[in-house]
């Protein structure tokens, strides 16, 4: 029986298309998701959240029991966690940073 | 097989000489980088308004360099007041650092070698070089002046090209001539303090 | 000269410059979604807020600081002003970016978290608007009570 060798040229040539678009797709797959990635972080840092606390910490009379559990409870109602003493010890923790000083200012 | 249509070795010599086309083309500078790097230019407008209004800047006599020494000495500019007790004193400029840095930026050596501490020349990292422009002006819209000249509006000048700007509401260590506002027919000084907009503007 | 199959010659090339224009752009390229304008300008906003709040939170100022505000507030018929100073010089601080602020204080009286919105400062805002806050030592007795630390939070938008 022979064999029809017909029209190999184009499944070789389609083959090699559908290879070449999946490459593809996976490289801007790869770009896409490093650049959602890489906006968000400047938004994500809580610098001035943490420099408040520092702020606070710095002083003994904005360090007092009573204050510092106002200041747990308002920052409970934003979502944080966050705790102070004095003098510069600052504890902040939301969804996506966890930050433990000892001394705020360093 | 020999049944195609095209033939293959058509084919093949046609990618061969679009690949070195290609090739060659990049080779030509500028063509095709441009576009590219024009998205960086608000990251960097963050980041230098960020480095001027927060920090003190490196080392902390920095602001003592002179227009002959800013070639050999190591330095970062920052214009935040630094109090020995309490840190950095954040968004709070000083007038003497202010000064320097507009020293510094008006000697044609001393602001490249401001523009390679501040991080925008990239050119020895193989990457680009931006251009910048700091202001000080006050809330009204004009430049704050000290002693009747104006105390920062240095940099290059500004073109007509994309330019990204990013703003900061500052206040100064020492009171200036023009940093009140006129509220009801009076003169008043925000909160008691000589308030004041730092705008920098980055472009390529 | 054999003058058959051109149309098939050029649509080979037309097919190769494509696929090859299309991988060469697509590994090249940076992908243009970070950070996006309108990002940008809620980066900007944001910061502006801070600012704003870190400047008008002078300690030694009297009326016209966040302090001053917190201690000299007045409530009645469940409103609550701000002395004239610190709404006048608010306000020309919000003129000059130029935005739209609301200001909100919150605090902790003994049992639950309170709001209040300053008189002056209580447009609504607009869903793209951006939201500071700062926590403020300072109390009144009268309005806020048993209030040791207030959190004021600024929205701002354009």
């Amino acid at each position: 029986m022979e064999v029809n060798e017909k029209g190999q040229m184009i499944l070789l040539f389609a083959a090699a298309v559908v290879v070449i678009i999946l490459s593809i797709s996976y490289v801007y797959a790869q770009n896409v998701i490093a650049g959602i990635e890489s906006s968000r972080t400047m938004l994500a840092f809580p610098k001035e959240e943490i420099r408040n606390l520092c702020e606070l910490a710095s002083s003994s009379s904005t360090s007092t029991d009573e204050v510092v559990r106002q200041v747990r409870i308002l920052c409970a109602k934003n979502g944080w966690v966050c705790n102070y003493n004095y003098p510069y010890r600052v504890e902040f923790k939301n969804l996506e940073v966890e930050y433990d000083a000892q001394d705020c200012r360093r | 097989m020999e049944d195609g249509k095209l033939s293959l070795d058509l084919l093949m010599g046609l990618s061969i000489f679009l690949f070195t086309f290609i090739f060659v083309a990049n080779f030509l500078p500028g063509v095709f980088a441009d576009v590219r790097n024009e998205i960086n230019l608000a990251n960097q407008a963050y980041r230098i308004s960020t480095l001027l209004v927060e920090d003190p800047g490196y080392s902390s006599s920095w602001y003592n360099i002179t227009e002959d020494r800013c070639r050999t000495e190591e330095f970062r500019p920052g214009l935040a007041v630094y109090d020995l007790e309490t840190g950095v004193k954040y968004n709070n400029l000083s007038v003497e650092k202010i000064q320097a840095f507009a020293r510094l930026l008006n000697n044609t050596t001393c602001i490249e070698r401001v523009r390679f501490y501040l991080g925008l020349n990239l050119s020895t990292l193989g990457g680009q070089v931006f251009r910048f422009n700091v202001s000080l002006k006050n809330l009204a819209g004009d430049l704050v002046t000290y002693n009747r000249s104006v105390l920062l509006n240095h940099g290059d000048k500004i073109p007509v090209t994309q330019v990204v700007r990013f703003e900061r509401i500052v206040y100064l260590d020492k009171w200036a001539d023009n940093c009140n506002v006129t509220i009801e027919g009076q003169n008043v000084a925000i909160a008691d303090r000589c308030v004041a907009k730092l705008e920098v503007s980055v472009w390529i | 000269m054999d003058l058959k199959g051109q149309t098939f010659t050029l649509e080979g090339v037309a097919a190769s410059l494509l696929i090859l224009i299309a991988t060469y752009t697509i590994f090249q390229s940076t992908v243009v979604m970070s950070p996006s304008w309108s990002e940008f300008n809620n980066i900007q906003l944001k910061q502006l807020g801070y600012d704003i709040l870190r400047v008008i939170d002078n300690p030694e100022a009297v009326n016209s600081s966040l302090r001053g505000m917190i201690g000299n507030l007045s409530c009645g018929d469940g409103n609550y002003y701000a002395p004239a100073e610190f709404s006048q010089n608010l306000s020309a601080l919000l003129n000059a970016l130029p935005a739209y602020g609301r200001v909100e204080l919150i605090w902790f009286n003994g049992s639950s978290i309170e709001t209040a919105v300053l008189f002056n400062f209580s447009k609504n805002p607009t869903p793209n608007a951006v939201r500071v806050s700062r926590l403020v030592a300072a109390s009144n007795d009268n309005c806020l009570p048993n209030a040791k630390i207030v959190e004021v939070r600024l929205t701002l938008w354009r």
